[in-house]
């Protein structure tokens, strides 16, 4: 799992690419700020990095996820305890989606309980607040990417 | 210095902009957000929604400059009203059109600027969203594509008001 503490600046090692060669990927964005939200939406979009469905709280998430699949998922852990029990429907395979989506999260904090909860969840990326737009693209990007092998939970 | 141009459709573009009913109105959050959102993502000491009238340009929205308004001519937002892309001057000390604007001279001591324009669904370009720095920036790709988004939603405003009045 990679922690990106913005403002630093983005990691040279995963760049947004400016013309992905791969298509779009199915995102679903759950994110309740809605400038935010908003703003990366529109953005990955303009540069076919994925076609996000905006929402906005998990509840709502948790009801689309019985009827369609998604490529990645983008979730905001402003509800916590319900994004984790979201996230571990997921990885159970009691949703459409595949049980080993790529997942990444944004927090306010994040204490060594969350870390290893978000460890054993095979969280992708979690990107501290406050954050920016660019990083939260890089995020998306990373997980058009597959998963090395040595990154697995055992 | 290079006044700003004065568009041949101006007169239409000031109906235009006189029909959202939006000059000498008081702050919106709703714009203000989106002033405060772009200087944080870009670090951009200066943000304005700025409207460009005729003899003017009047804030709307602005966050790190206290003015509500300033003349039009010597104006950087008139120079990007006259075309519908992205206006950016990265420096302009070296800049033959700005380096001896009263804006850069003086207070703010402009150096970079850029401007989005505000364009109607029926064409008519009404102001920007613009940044402004007093040390010399550019903009990437993704920057360009973020700036671009939030102009979006400036529009979106505009142009939702105006349906609702």
């Amino acid at each position: 799992m990679a922690v990106i503490h913005a403002p630093r600046p983005l990691p040279v090692h995963a760049p947004v690419p400016a013309t992905p060669v791969a298509p779009p990927i199915e995102l679903l964005l759950i994110e309740p700020q809605f400038l935010l939200r908003r703003t990366v939406a529109a953005v990955a979009r303009d540069m076919r990095l994925a076609n996000p469905k905006e929402i906005t709280t998990i509840e709502q998430a948790a009801a689309l996820l019985c009827l369609h699949a998604f490529d990645a998922l983008f979730l905001s852990l402003d509800e916590e305890s319900a994004a984790l029990e979201l996230m571990m429907r997921v990885r159970s395979g009691d949703t459409r989606c595949a049980p080993d989506v790529p997942i990444a999260v944004t927090a306010a904090a994040c204490s060594t309980e969350l870390a290893l909860r978000l460890k054993e969840l095979d969280v992708r990326r979690l990107i501290l607040r406050p954050f920016k737009v660019k990083g939260v693209l890089d995020a998306i990007a990373a997980l058009r990417q597959p998963q090395p092998e040595s990154h697995k939970p055992a | 210095m290079t006044p700003a141009p004065i568009p041949p459709d101006d007169e239409q573009r000031l109906k235009a902009l006189r029909e959202l009913l939006i000059l000498d109105t008081p702050p919106e959050e709703r714009f203000d957000r989106v002033v405060r959102f772009a200087a944080q993502e870009f670090e951009m000491p200066i943000v304005l929604v700025s409207l460009v009238d005729a003899k003017r340009q009047w804030f709307k929205a602005s966050v790190g400059m206290d003015a509500c308004e300033s003349d039009r001519e010597s104006s950087f937002c008139g120079h990007a009203i006259a075309q519908p892309q992205l206006f950016v001057v990265e420096d302009a000390l070296l800049d033959e059109r700005f380096h001896d604007n009263p804006f850069v001279a003086g207070a703010p001591n402009v150096r970079f600027y850029a401007g989005a324009p505000l364009q109607l669904p029926d064409g008519a370009i009404v102001g920007t969203l613009c940044m402004i720095d007093c040390r010399p920036r550019a903009l990437d790709a993704v920057d360009q594509a973020i700036f671009a988004s939030l102009r979006d939603l400036v529009v979106s405003e505009l142009v939702s008001q105006e349906v609702v009045q």
